[in-house]
């Protein structure tokens, strides 16, 4: 694959982007959550700040911990942030495309979350353990639903790779919105609240043990280690809307270099984003979390649509 | 020497070497000869090694044959790229395990394992090379005789490393099983050899022919024998019962060996005689193939995840793993089917490669589950925990395993579902087969999606309960590193998984040259780049992943630690002093996903709370819990009843007693007279 000065410059742009808004997308739901409720609310910077002054601290570990415990936290990091180098954002060119399609995505999504459930297991205490074993039994619902709705997108081009998809879509225009394709849509929705720790899956303001998933497995971490798990955690939801930007919504990514169409791509992709968190921010106002014990009803409900919709694409004419 | 030349010395040194293993277990027991006998076994699996590369590489494939009896020759090898394949896998184990086996040697103060390492220096060790050679000759026949003396062979030697010189009742129950079962399987192919060779010769090459000239019923009824033979040796569901109980019992290496290499055989016999052999078939073939594949691999996962014992929890995932490859033949017997040879070679390109890889990440993990069985005498995931402390190398090395297994990135295992998805989706997508057959694969799909998410649960539970966090008996937190040559050598497989994982692309691509002209594809083999490649344009590079993630993790990694230093404080309790027992067990830590999948795990649990006489206060309390194995219950326990009712049955007739046996025998004469009257 070859590159030219304009296509590298828009990668780098994207990834700029993606990198720099994570915290932003925090700082926005909680402070239209907070407004929901009648509060003031934080500075829409207060992750920034949250993030630095975790930074400066002295991390405290357990003496119970190994290695783990040290290194998970950046290969967590470094596992979502190419995860971000392999999504269409802005353009339908990300990065690293070509060295890896939406399996890759959502593999290594699974990768980071192999390490962070050792992790909370690291320490010995019983709510890691609580919040691992929660989020490895949720997960497993969550996948296969999220791989069926993109499989949706990729039978429709005949390629998993998200640049073919996202161009197609762009091309298409609003023809690509299929029935078949809405239902897989609506089914990556779903699974992406789970993935992404939202309600009605969970809760990410609670340190309530009774509830926590995602919150538990960060209990024992501190210090710059923190940092990394929490802007991991913020840079998951960019990856996990701009997958569904990319398989479902392409529109308004720039597939022509000109000026014009890139500005109006980067603030289709920020839009997008935006709408995305204030879209979570809203399910967790107004939705109780759901009894963990009902979850796989609703996620069984989510890959029940995208197979829908895989049989709609089969069995009906296109 | 040209390669050809070459390659065709070394069966000759293999067999020299594996003779010289035999002999060596033979002589009377003592330190030296065994680690000779491990020495040469292990000498012997790397030239097998090197003959598969260099078939693998271009060479002609390797003819060789010796004993000549009643117009067969009791070996009769040559290996071509399919076998050298499969061979590649049986000497890269088997080189490993063989060293590792040096130092699984009796041990003074293991007496209390339940690995049962004592009984490893039985005399019926001698049937290590057996099994070694058995392996060999099996990937390597070129023809049906010698083939099934070979399979004999193979299931005898292992069942005589499950059962060990003196059983126990679980050793010999499992023994008694497998030797049933395997048999079952025997006898299926017997009969397919049968009607194969009564059509048209013995010879392997000539199968095409003979199967061309068939009638489609008579096709029919070879794929279900063939399928039920070798489905029944991969262990694929519902075929699967002996599997989870004779690979833990058999010693360390062995179960490397039976859980990385023996299960392929099936597998290599399904891609050998049904899918090269029998050639393009119905739909249903592959759909069958394909809807087995899927339920071992979902069953097989559930069953893993339930399990506490590391050994049975990794011979549950190898049914998990089996399925998956499973899936790939399936696919590619669709796709062949279907006209699309392309995609044909694409799956069964998958189905190698996840087969090449799972072998060495099972070897590693049944190694490293050994070691910590042998430092900590006991397999209870809940009786683990924190072991990295005293067998640091073990527990990397199991780690990587575990992560491989678990489908994380850049890591053998994902490479193989990747391919195995990109085959699934791509002969979905394509125009060529019909509605009901999309639907299965895309079902398949996600029952391996499903399968991947329950692996990575799985294998988070086994290392997190296992290694990490405060150990949870006296025995765990003394567990040390064992014998070196057993360190080293489960070290050196984690590093060969590492760089498996990370050549994935080169692999598969050699992996499809040697599939292509199987499947009639000549000269259309990928070109072995550095990127793995799907229909569609679809692309996974694992070297450029891994060179921005590392980078990216190795700088953040730094960042986060310059010029800091970390205070290292209990873990806070709620005020008490922490206790391995406030932690999460294995059982406790499946849980959910045991509710979840509550409809076919069935669990059970059993709580006895004792209390204190007199008062409300308890004293003791006992939790029982667990899966039930559906399979078990409704399919083997009725017809294990079934078949003691028949017996009940047949003993009316089957007395003992003699005038009975004499009255029989004049009415059978009388009744042949009158019926066989001219």
């Amino acid at each position: 694959m070859t590159w030219d000065a304009a296509s590298l410059l828009l990668g780098l742009t994207q990834t700029a982007l993606a990198l720099a808004i994570a915290p932003l997308l925090l700082g926005v739901a909680k402070r239209v959550k907070a407004r929901l409720g009648y509060r003031t609310g934080a500075p829409l910077l207060q992750p920034y700040r949250d993030l630095a002054k975790w930074w400066r601290k002295t991390p405290v570990e357990s003496e119970a911990s190994s290695a783990v415990t040290a290194w998970a936290p950046a290969a967590v990091v470094a596992a979502i942030v190419t995860a971000t180098l392999l999504v269409p954002l802005v353009g339908e060119r990300p990065l690293l495309g070509g060295s890896g399609d939406f399996l890759v995505v959502v593999g290594l999504l699974a990768g980071a979350r192999f390490l962070m459930a050792l992790l909370a297991l690291d320490a010995g205490s019983a709510f890691g353990g609580m919040g691992s074993s929660r989020e490895v039994a949720i997960a497993a619902l969550v996948e296969p639903a999220l791989l069926l709705a993109l499989a949706v997108a990729a039978v429709a081009v005949g390629s998993t790779d998200l640049a073919v998809i996202a161009g197609a879509g762009v091309a298409r225009g609003l023809a690509w919105l299929t029935p078949s394709l809405l239902l897989g849509a609506a089914a990556f929705a779903l699974a992406a609240v789970a993935e992404t720790g939202h309600e009605p899956f969970d809760n990410p303001d609670t340190h309530l043990e009774l509830t926590m998933v995602h919150e538990g497995m960060l209990l024992e971490a501190s210090g710059p280690r923190l940092a990394m798990l929490a802007y991991a955690a913020q840079l998951r939801l960019v990856v996990v809307a701009s997958l569904f930007a990319a398989a479902f919504f392409p529109f308004g990514m720039t597939v022509a270099l000109t000026p014009l169409s890139v500005a109006v791509a980067l603030a289709a992709a920020v839009a997008k984003l935006l709408a995305a968190a204030v879209a979570l921010a809203l399910l967790d106002a107004g939705l109780a979390k759901l009894r963990i014990l009902a979850l796989p009803g609703l996620l069984g409900f989510a890959s029940t649509l995208a197979v829908i919709g895989l049989a709609a694409r089969l069995w009906l004419p296109a | 020497m040209d390669l050809t030349a070459a390659a065709a010395c070394l069966p000759p040194a293999i067999a020299a070497l594996l003779a010289l293993a035999l002999v060596a277990a033979v002589l009377p027991a003592g330190t030296r000869a065994r680690s000779v006998s491990y020495g040469a076994a292990a000498a012997a699996s790397a030239v097998m090694v090197a003959l598969s590369l260099a078939v693998l590489a271009g060479a002609a494939p390797v003819a060789f044959s010796w004993g000549a009896v009643l117009g067969f020759s009791l070996i009769d090898v040559r290996i071509d790229s399919l076998g050298a394949v499969f061979v590649l896998m049986l000497g890269l184990v088997g080189t490993v395990a063989s060293v590792y086996a040096i130092g699984y040697a009796p041990h003074p103060d293991a007496s209390g394992a339940h690995d049962a390492p004592v009984r490893w220096a039985d005399p019926v060790l001698a049937a290590y090379p057996v099994f070694l050679g058995s392996m060999f000759l099996v990937f390597g026949a070129a023809d049906l005789v010698a083939f099934l003396i070979a399979w004999e062979a193979m299931a005898v030697a292992s069942a005589a490393l499950v059962v060990g010189g003196r059983p126990t009742p679980g050793q010999a129950r499992a023994g008694y099983l497998y030797l049933v079962l395997t048999h079952l399987a025997t006898g299926a192919l017997v009969v397919a050899f049968a009607v194969a060779a009564a059509a048209g010769g013995t010879a392997l090459d000539g199968l095409p022919a003979v199967a061309r000239s068939m009638s489609g019923p008579t096709r029919d009824l070879l794929f279900v024998l063939l399928a039920v033979g070798f489905a029944t040796k991969a262990g694929a569901v519902p075929l699967h019962v002996w599997l989870p109980r004779a690979h833990p019992v058999a010693p360390s290496p062995v179960s490397a060996l039976m859980s990385g290499v023996m299960v392929k055989a099936g597998i290599y016999g399904l891609v050998r005689f049904v899918l090269v052999g029998l050639g393009p078939g119905p739909e249903w073939w592959g759909m069958v193939v394909l809807a087995i594949g899927t339920v071992s691999a979902v069953l097989g996962v559930l069953y893993a995840l339930m399990e506490h014992d590391l050994k049975r929890l990794l011979a549950y995932s190898t049914i998990e793993n089996v399925g998956i490859v499973l899936i790939g033949v399936g696919t590619a017997m669709l796709a062949q089917a279907a006209g699309l040879p392309s995609l044909a070679t694409l799956a069964l390109a998958a189905a190698l490669l996840h087969a090449l890889n799972h072998a060495a990440i099972k070897g590693l993990l049944f190694m490293a589950a050994g070691s910590i069985a042998q430092a900590a005498g006991t397999r209870d995931l809940n009786r683990l925990g924190g072991l990295w402390r005293g067998m640091p190398v073990t527990a990397l090395a199991f780690g990587v395993g575990a992560a491989a297994m678990a489908g994380v990135p850049l890591l053998g295992g994902f490479a193989g579902e990747w391919l195995t998805f990109q085959a699934l989706l791509g002969v979905a997508a394509s125009g060529g087969v019909s509605a009901e057959v999309r639907s299965v694969l895309l079902l398949a799909a996600g029952g391996l999606a499903l399968a991947a998410a329950l692996a990575l649960a799985t294998f988070v539970k086994a290392t997190g309960t296992g290694f990490l966090a405060l150990p949870r008996s006296q025995p765990a937190a003394l567990a040390r590193e064992p014998a070196r040559a057993m360190v080293w050598a489960t070290a050196a497989l984690a590093g060969v998984c590492v760089a498996m994982g990370l050549a994935a692309a080169p692999i598969a691509g050699v992996l499809a040259g040697a599939a292509g002209p199987l499947l009639g594809v000549l000269g259309g083999a990928e070109p072995a780049g550095l990127v793995l490649g799907g229909p569609g344009g679809a692309g996974y590079g694992p070297l450029a992943v891994a060179v921005v993630l590392g980078v990216v993790f190795a700088v953040v990694g730094l960042a986060g630690r310059r010029g800091r230093s970390v205070r290292r404080v209990p873990t806070w309790t709620c005020g008490i002093s922490p206790e391995p027992s406030f932690e999460y067990t294995a059982t406790g830590y499946a849980k959910l996903l045991r509710l979840y999948f509550g409809p076919v795990l069935r669990p059970q649990r059993e709580v006895e709370v004792e209390l204190h006489p007199g008062t409300p206060f308890p004293r003791a309390v006992r939790y029982r819990g667990g899966a039930r194995h559906l399979i078990d219950e409704r399919l083997y326990v009725p017809l294990h009843r079934a078949a003691v009712a028949a017996a009940q049955l047949a003993r009316r007739i089957q007395n003992g007693s003699l005038q009975l046996y004499l009255a029989y025998t004049v009415i059978a004469l009388v009744v042949l007279l009158l019926v066989a009257r001219p």
